[in-house]
Protein backbone atom coordinates (compact mmCIF):
# COMPACT_ATOMS: atom_id res chain seq x y z
CA UNK A 1 0.00 0.00 0.00
CA UNK A 2 1.28 3.56 -0.48
CA UNK A 3 1.82 5.71 2.03
CA UNK A 4 1.05 9.41 1.48
CA UNK A 5 3.71 11.81 2.55
CA UNK A 6 2.74 14.97 4.64
CA UNK A 7 5.87 17.31 5.50
CA UNK A 8 4.23 19.66 8.41
CA UNK A 9 6.97 22.32 7.21
CA UNK A 10 4.79 22.93 3.81
CA UNK A 11 2.19 24.07 6.24
CA UNK A 12 3.72 26.36 8.81
CA UNK A 13 6.18 27.18 6.35
CA UNK A 14 8.33 28.09 9.32
CA UNK A 15 10.19 25.79 11.62
CA UNK A 16 7.74 26.41 14.38
CA UNK A 17 4.45 25.01 14.36
CA UNK A 18 2.43 27.41 16.75
CA UNK A 19 -0.70 28.05 14.93
CA UNK A 20 -4.00 25.75 15.30
CA UNK A 21 -5.24 27.28 12.07
CA UNK A 22 -2.05 25.12 10.35
CA UNK A 23 -3.21 22.06 12.30
CA UNK A 24 -6.19 22.23 11.46
CA UNK A 25 -5.13 21.99 7.37
CA UNK A 26 -3.32 18.88 8.30
CA UNK A 27 -6.26 17.30 10.31
CA UNK A 28 -8.18 17.93 7.26
CA UNK A 29 -5.46 16.43 4.83
CA UNK A 30 -4.87 13.37 7.08
CA UNK A 31 -9.11 12.96 7.35
CA UNK A 32 -8.69 13.17 3.67
CA UNK A 33 -7.08 10.28 3.53
CA UNK A 34 -8.41 7.84 6.51
CA UNK A 35 -11.73 7.88 5.34
CA UNK A 36 -10.20 6.35 2.00
CA UNK A 37 -8.14 4.27 4.18
CA UNK A 38 -4.36 5.58 2.73
CA UNK A 39 -2.24 5.85 4.99
CA UNK A 40 0.43 8.90 5.74
CA UNK A 41 3.63 9.67 7.14
CA UNK A 42 3.49 13.02 9.08
CA UNK A 43 7.11 14.16 8.67
CA UNK A 44 7.85 16.64 11.41
CA UNK A 45 11.69 17.42 9.32
CA UNK A 46 13.04 21.17 10.63
CA UNK A 47 9.91 21.55 12.69
CA UNK A 48 11.89 23.05 16.26
CA UNK A 49 9.28 23.88 18.28
CA UNK A 50 5.35 23.21 18.21
CA UNK A 51 2.84 24.30 21.03
CA UNK A 52 -0.22 22.65 22.10
CA UNK A 53 -2.58 24.17 20.07
CA UNK A 54 -1.28 22.98 17.15
CA UNK A 55 -1.00 19.57 17.90
CA UNK A 56 -4.64 19.47 19.68
CA UNK A 57 -5.98 20.40 15.99
CA UNK A 58 -3.74 18.57 13.53
CA UNK A 59 -3.54 15.14 15.62
CA UNK A 60 -5.65 15.44 18.76
CA UNK A 61 -8.68 15.91 16.87
CA UNK A 62 -8.21 12.86 15.11
CA UNK A 63 -9.51 10.97 17.96
CA UNK A 64 -12.51 12.27 18.12
CA UNK A 65 -13.24 10.64 14.27
CA UNK A 66 -11.22 7.56 14.32
CA UNK A 67 -10.33 4.82 17.31
CA UNK A 68 -6.80 4.58 18.19
CA UNK A 69 -6.57 1.52 16.40
CA UNK A 70 -7.20 2.84 13.19
CA UNK A 71 -4.97 5.55 13.63
CA UNK A 72 -2.20 3.52 14.46
CA UNK A 73 -2.65 1.63 11.70
CA UNK A 74 -3.04 4.39 8.85
CA UNK A 75 -0.64 6.99 10.62
CA UNK A 76 2.86 7.59 10.84
CA UNK A 77 5.04 10.42 12.51
CA UNK A 78 8.49 10.91 11.21
CA UNK A 79 11.12 12.94 12.56
CA UNK A 80 9.88 14.86 15.66
CA UNK A 81 12.28 15.81 17.65
CA UNK A 82 12.72 14.23 20.98
CA UNK A 83 12.62 17.32 22.63
CA UNK A 84 8.62 17.68 21.10
CA UNK A 85 7.77 13.74 22.36
CA UNK A 86 6.44 14.99 26.05
CA UNK A 87 3.79 17.73 24.39
CA UNK A 88 2.64 14.66 21.69
CA UNK A 89 2.10 12.98 24.65
CA UNK A 90 0.38 14.92 26.65
CA UNK A 91 -2.00 16.20 23.96
CA UNK A 92 -2.52 12.16 22.80
CA UNK A 93 -3.50 11.28 26.26
CA UNK A 94 -5.69 14.61 26.92
CA UNK A 95 -7.56 13.49 23.35
CA UNK A 96 -8.06 9.62 24.46
CA UNK A 97 -9.12 11.19 28.02
CA UNK A 98 -11.58 13.32 25.81
CA UNK A 99 -13.07 10.94 23.28
CA UNK A 100 -13.43 7.95 25.18
CA UNK A 101 -16.28 5.77 24.00
CA UNK A 102 -18.34 4.98 27.05
CA UNK A 103 -21.09 2.33 26.60
CA UNK A 104 -23.68 1.95 28.57
CA UNK A 105 -23.38 -1.11 31.33
CA UNK A 106 -24.15 -4.94 30.10
CA UNK A 107 -24.63 -3.90 26.23
CA UNK A 108 -23.76 -7.84 25.09
CA UNK A 109 -27.18 -8.61 27.52
CA UNK A 110 -29.36 -5.92 25.07
CA UNK A 111 -27.81 -7.54 22.61
CA UNK A 112 -28.80 -10.59 23.23
CA UNK A 113 -32.64 -9.32 24.03
CA UNK A 114 -32.75 -8.00 20.37
CA UNK A 115 -31.55 -10.79 18.70
CA UNK A 116 -34.53 -12.64 20.17
CA UNK B 1 -11.56 61.54 38.31
CA UNK B 2 -13.09 63.42 36.37
CA UNK B 3 -12.56 66.93 36.56
CA UNK B 4 -15.37 68.07 34.25
CA UNK B 5 -17.18 66.95 31.80
CA UNK B 6 -17.80 69.16 28.35
CA UNK B 7 -17.02 69.75 25.92
CA UNK B 8 -13.84 67.67 26.95
CA UNK B 9 -13.49 64.89 29.30
CA UNK B 10 -10.35 64.79 32.06
CA UNK B 11 -9.02 61.75 33.41
CA UNK B 12 -6.53 62.07 35.79
CA UNK B 13 -4.17 59.17 35.87
CA UNK B 14 -3.27 57.72 39.26
CA UNK B 15 1.05 58.47 40.34
CA UNK B 16 1.81 54.64 39.79
CA UNK B 17 0.37 52.29 37.17
CA UNK B 18 1.42 48.71 38.08
CA UNK B 19 0.98 45.62 36.93
CA UNK B 20 -1.47 44.59 39.97
CA UNK B 21 -5.35 44.59 40.62
CA UNK B 22 -4.84 48.33 41.84
CA UNK B 23 -3.66 49.05 38.36
CA UNK B 24 -6.12 46.55 36.38
CA UNK B 25 -8.86 48.07 38.22
CA UNK B 26 -7.78 51.72 36.78
CA UNK B 27 -7.93 50.48 33.30
CA UNK B 28 -11.50 48.41 33.65
CA UNK B 29 -12.81 52.42 34.80
CA UNK B 30 -10.97 54.09 31.45
CA UNK B 31 -12.20 51.34 29.52
CA UNK B 32 -16.14 51.88 30.31
CA UNK B 33 -15.87 55.58 31.14
CA UNK B 34 -14.26 56.16 27.25
CA UNK B 35 -16.90 54.60 25.70
CA UNK B 36 -18.35 57.37 24.24
CA UNK B 37 -17.91 59.62 20.90
CA UNK B 38 -16.15 62.03 23.14
CA UNK B 39 -12.39 63.85 23.22
CA UNK B 40 -11.38 62.65 26.64
CA UNK B 41 -7.85 64.35 27.73
CA UNK B 42 -5.49 61.79 29.82
CA UNK B 43 -3.30 63.85 32.10
CA UNK B 44 -0.22 62.18 33.22
CA UNK B 45 0.12 65.00 35.64
CA UNK B 46 0.82 62.96 38.98
CA UNK B 47 1.88 59.92 37.47
CA UNK B 48 5.52 59.10 39.03
CA UNK B 49 5.69 55.48 37.56
CA UNK B 50 4.00 53.12 34.65
CA UNK B 51 5.17 49.79 33.80
CA UNK B 52 5.86 49.90 30.32
CA UNK B 53 4.55 46.42 29.76
CA UNK B 54 1.23 48.47 30.89
CA UNK B 55 1.07 50.12 27.50
CA UNK B 56 -0.96 47.11 26.01
CA UNK B 57 -3.80 47.87 27.94
CA UNK B 58 -3.94 51.39 27.44
CA UNK B 59 -3.39 51.06 23.96
CA UNK B 60 -5.58 48.28 23.53
CA UNK B 61 -8.40 50.99 25.38
CA UNK B 62 -7.82 53.81 22.74
CA UNK B 63 -7.51 52.19 20.18
CA UNK B 64 -10.88 49.39 20.78
CA UNK B 65 -12.99 52.81 21.90
CA UNK B 66 -11.45 55.16 18.55
CA UNK B 67 -12.58 52.55 16.56
CA UNK B 68 -15.79 51.34 18.22
CA UNK B 69 -17.31 54.47 19.75
CA UNK B 70 -15.80 57.16 18.16
CA UNK B 71 -13.93 58.49 21.16
CA UNK B 72 -10.71 61.11 20.37
CA UNK B 73 -7.59 60.30 22.98
CA UNK B 74 -5.31 63.18 24.30
CA UNK B 75 -1.81 62.87 26.37
CA UNK B 76 -1.35 65.47 28.19
CA UNK B 77 1.80 66.58 31.14
CA UNK B 78 4.00 63.83 30.41
CA UNK B 79 6.36 66.23 31.97
CA UNK B 80 8.48 63.32 33.99
CA UNK B 81 10.74 62.76 31.21
CA UNK B 82 11.06 58.91 33.00
CA UNK B 83 7.45 58.12 31.64
CA UNK B 84 8.06 60.11 28.31
CA UNK B 85 11.43 58.12 27.62
CA UNK B 86 9.46 54.74 28.45
CA UNK B 87 6.79 55.19 26.33
CA UNK B 88 8.68 56.89 23.42
CA UNK B 89 11.35 53.78 23.59
CA UNK B 90 8.96 51.34 23.03
CA UNK B 91 6.91 53.16 20.62
CA UNK B 92 4.24 53.49 22.08
CA UNK B 93 4.00 57.54 21.70
CA UNK B 94 5.18 56.82 18.15
CA UNK B 95 1.68 54.60 17.90
CA UNK B 96 -0.67 57.15 20.10
CA UNK B 97 0.44 60.07 18.69
CA UNK B 98 1.43 59.69 15.09
CA UNK B 99 4.97 61.45 15.57
CA UNK B 100 7.25 60.44 12.56
CA UNK B 101 10.33 59.76 13.99
CA UNK B 102 11.18 56.10 15.22
CA UNK B 103 12.16 56.49 18.86
CA UNK B 104 12.10 52.61 19.64
CA UNK B 105 14.99 51.75 21.75
CA UNK B 106 16.75 48.21 21.36
CA UNK B 107 16.58 47.54 24.71
CA UNK B 108 12.77 47.78 25.21
CA UNK B 109 9.91 44.85 24.01
CA UNK B 110 7.99 47.13 21.90
CA UNK B 111 4.27 47.92 22.00
CA UNK B 112 2.58 46.61 18.65
CA UNK B 113 -0.98 45.64 17.92
CA UNK B 114 -1.31 42.63 15.89
CA UNK B 115 -4.26 41.63 13.49
CA UNK B 116 -5.43 37.66 14.99
CA UNK B 117 -4.97 36.48 11.26
CA UNK B 118 -1.43 37.70 11.27
CA UNK B 119 0.42 34.84 12.92
CA UNK B 120 3.43 35.61 11.22
CA UNK B 121 4.16 38.83 11.92
CA UNK B 122 3.49 37.82 15.86
CA UNK B 123 6.26 34.94 15.10
CA UNK B 124 8.83 37.70 14.21
CA UNK B 125 8.02 40.18 17.01
CA UNK B 126 8.62 37.57 19.65
CA UNK B 127 11.94 36.34 18.24
CA UNK B 128 12.97 39.51 17.23
CA UNK B 129 12.28 41.53 20.32
CA UNK B 130 12.02 38.42 23.37
CA UNK B 131 14.32 35.91 22.12
CA UNK B 132 16.66 37.95 21.19
CA UNK B 133 17.44 40.30 23.51
CA UNK B 134 20.84 39.88 25.20
CA UNK B 135 19.16 39.22 28.45
CA UNK B 136 17.95 35.78 27.24
CA UNK B 137 20.51 33.92 25.22
CA UNK B 138 21.77 33.46 29.43
CA UNK B 139 19.80 30.92 29.30
CA UNK B 140 19.74 27.44 28.83
CA UNK B 141 18.15 26.21 25.57
CA UNK B 142 15.27 24.47 27.13
CA UNK B 143 14.41 27.15 28.64
CA UNK B 144 14.05 29.45 26.20
CA UNK B 145 12.37 27.02 24.16
CA UNK B 146 9.78 26.76 27.22
CA UNK B 147 9.28 30.85 26.85
CA UNK B 148 8.65 30.94 23.61
CA UNK B 149 6.16 27.94 23.65
CA UNK B 150 4.33 29.65 26.18
CA UNK B 151 4.29 33.07 24.80
CA UNK B 152 2.95 31.38 21.60
CA UNK B 153 0.27 29.17 24.13
CA UNK B 154 -1.11 32.58 24.99
CA UNK B 155 -1.55 34.25 22.11
CA UNK B 156 -3.33 30.93 20.32
CA UNK B 157 -5.61 31.47 23.44
CA UNK B 158 -6.41 34.65 22.26
CA UNK B 159 -6.96 33.66 18.95
CA UNK B 160 -9.36 30.22 19.48
CA UNK B 161 -11.52 32.17 22.24
CA UNK B 162 -11.54 36.22 22.21
CA UNK B 163 -13.59 36.96 19.08
CA UNK B 164 -11.56 39.89 18.74
CA UNK B 165 -9.50 41.16 15.85
CA UNK B 166 -6.68 42.12 17.63
CA UNK B 167 -4.14 41.16 20.05
CA UNK B 168 -2.08 44.20 21.63
CA UNK B 169 1.41 43.36 23.38
CA UNK B 170 4.11 45.16 25.29
CA UNK B 171 6.75 43.91 27.55
CA UNK B 172 9.40 45.09 29.91
CA UNK B 173 13.01 43.98 30.75
CA UNK B 174 13.47 44.69 34.53
CA UNK B 175 17.32 43.84 34.32
CA UNK B 176 17.91 44.27 37.98
CA UNK B 177 15.28 41.52 39.33
CA UNK B 178 16.43 39.89 35.58
CA UNK B 179 12.91 39.31 34.68
CA UNK B 180 10.94 40.32 31.68
CA UNK B 181 7.17 40.76 31.36
CA UNK B 182 5.19 40.58 28.54
CA UNK B 183 1.20 41.51 28.39
CA UNK B 184 -1.49 40.59 25.85
CA UNK B 185 -4.59 42.12 25.79
CA UNK B 186 -7.65 41.76 23.60
CA UNK B 187 -11.06 43.09 24.14
CA UNK B 188 -13.43 40.54 22.98
CA UNK B 189 -15.32 37.57 25.18
CA UNK B 190 -14.09 37.82 28.65
CA UNK B 191 -13.48 33.76 30.04
CA UNK B 192 -16.49 34.64 32.25
CA UNK B 193 -18.69 34.29 28.71
CA UNK B 194 -16.88 31.36 27.05
CA UNK B 195 -16.98 29.20 30.47
CA UNK B 196 -20.70 30.13 30.90
CA UNK B 197 -21.72 29.69 27.05
CA UNK B 198 -20.63 26.53 27.17
CA UNK B 199 -21.91 25.09 30.44
CA UNK B 200 -25.14 25.91 31.95
CA UNK B 201 -24.17 24.23 34.67
CA UNK B 202 -21.61 26.97 35.71
CA UNK B 203 -24.18 29.70 35.99
CA UNK B 204 -23.84 30.27 39.24
CA UNK B 205 -19.84 31.18 38.91
CA UNK B 206 -18.37 34.04 39.15
CA UNK B 207 -15.87 35.72 36.54
CA UNK B 208 -12.95 34.56 39.52
CA UNK B 209 -14.45 31.09 39.62
CA UNK B 210 -14.34 31.06 35.60
CA UNK B 211 -11.16 32.19 35.36
CA UNK B 212 -9.81 29.61 38.33
CA UNK B 213 -11.79 26.60 36.24
CA UNK B 214 -10.20 27.64 32.75
CA UNK B 215 -6.65 27.39 34.20
CA UNK B 216 -6.94 23.65 35.04
CA UNK B 217 -5.34 20.94 32.50
CA UNK B 218 -8.02 19.51 30.55
CA UNK B 219 -10.55 22.06 31.09
CA UNK B 220 -11.80 23.61 27.62
CA UNK B 221 -14.73 25.29 26.08
CA UNK B 222 -13.60 23.93 22.70
CA UNK B 223 -16.49 22.72 20.97
CA UNK B 224 -17.19 18.30 21.59
CA UNK B 225 -15.04 17.45 18.75
CA UNK B 226 -12.01 19.19 19.46
CA UNK B 227 -9.44 18.54 22.17
CA UNK B 228 -7.98 21.34 24.30
CA UNK B 229 -7.34 22.67 27.82
CA UNK B 230 -3.71 22.30 28.18
CA UNK B 231 -1.84 25.73 27.34
CA UNK B 232 -2.72 27.26 30.39
CA UNK B 233 -1.70 24.54 32.92
CA UNK B 234 1.83 23.71 30.50
CA UNK B 235 2.55 27.47 31.23
CA UNK B 236 1.43 27.34 34.95
CA UNK B 237 3.85 23.95 34.78
CA UNK B 238 6.88 25.89 33.47
CA UNK B 239 6.77 28.96 35.43
CA UNK B 240 6.32 27.50 38.51
CA UNK B 241 9.67 26.13 37.91
CA UNK B 242 11.32 29.00 36.30
CA UNK B 243 9.75 31.01 39.50
CA UNK B 244 8.00 33.09 36.77
CA UNK B 245 3.96 34.88 37.61
CA UNK B 246 1.11 34.52 35.73
CA UNK B 247 -1.61 37.35 36.08
CA UNK B 248 -5.22 37.26 34.39
CA UNK B 249 -7.98 39.59 34.34
CA UNK B 250 -10.97 39.16 32.58
CA UNK B 251 -14.33 40.57 33.38
CA UNK B 252 -14.85 40.98 36.81
CA UNK B 253 -12.49 38.13 38.03
CA UNK B 254 -8.62 38.16 38.87
CA UNK B 255 -6.52 36.00 38.95
CA UNK B 256 -2.95 35.19 40.09
CA UNK B 257 -0.06 32.23 40.40
CA UNK B 258 3.29 33.30 41.51
CA UNK B 259 5.91 30.92 43.05
CA UNK B 260 3.60 28.07 42.96
CA UNK B 261 0.97 30.01 45.14
CA UNK B 262 -2.57 30.78 43.45
CA UNK B 263 -5.26 33.75 44.18
CA UNK B 264 -8.21 34.08 42.16
CA UNK B 265 -11.07 36.97 43.47
CA UNK B 266 -13.80 38.95 42.07
CA UNK B 267 -13.54 42.42 41.01
CA UNK B 268 -15.73 45.48 41.14
CA UNK B 269 -15.03 46.37 37.90
CA UNK B 270 -15.27 44.26 34.91
CA UNK B 271 -12.63 44.60 32.32
CA UNK B 272 -14.57 43.88 29.20
CA UNK B 273 -11.94 41.54 27.46
CA UNK B 274 -8.77 39.71 28.98
CA UNK B 275 -5.34 41.39 30.34
CA UNK B 276 -2.49 38.31 30.51
CA UNK B 277 0.72 39.06 32.26
CA UNK B 278 3.55 37.05 31.93
CA UNK B 279 6.42 37.36 33.67
CA UNK B 280 9.98 35.19 33.22
CA UNK B 281 12.77 35.01 35.38
CA UNK B 282 15.21 35.20 33.60
CA UNK B 283 18.19 33.65 35.18
CA UNK B 284 16.60 30.19 35.44
CA UNK B 285 19.41 27.79 35.16
CA UNK B 286 17.39 24.64 34.94
CA UNK B 287 18.51 22.97 31.59
CA UNK B 288 14.94 21.38 31.14
CA UNK B 289 16.34 18.15 30.03
CA UNK B 290 13.93 15.25 29.02
CA UNK B 291 13.40 12.99 32.04
CA UNK B 292 12.03 9.39 29.45
CA UNK B 293 12.75 8.20 26.57
CA UNK B 294 9.79 8.23 24.00
CA UNK B 295 8.78 7.12 20.40
CA UNK B 296 6.13 9.29 18.82
CA UNK B 297 4.43 5.76 17.03
CA UNK B 298 4.23 4.34 20.40
CA UNK B 299 2.40 7.62 21.59
CA UNK B 300 -0.59 7.36 19.23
Amino acid sequence: MIMIELFVKDFTESQRAISAADGEKIFQKLDEAFTKSEKVALDFSEIKLTITAFLNASIGKLYSKYSTEQIRSLLHIRNLAKDELPLLKMVIDRAKLRFKKEYPEGLDKIDLVNED
Amino acid sequence: MKLFSTPKEEILFPDSLKTDEEGFHFFSYLIKETQKKKRFILNFEHVEWVEANLCAVLGAIVATNTKTYGAKFEFVNMKNSYLETTLRNNGFLKEITGEERDTRKSSAVPYQEFSMKNEEVVEEYIFKYVLLKEEVPKMSKGAKKKIYRSIFELYQNSVLHSGADQVFVCGQFFRYKGRMALTMVEIGKTFEENVKSCYLEFEHFSGADCLNWAVKSGNTTKPETETGGLGLDLIRDFLKMNQGKLQIRSGNGYWIEKNGMTNFEECERSFCGSIVNIEFNLRDKNEYFLSEELDANSLL
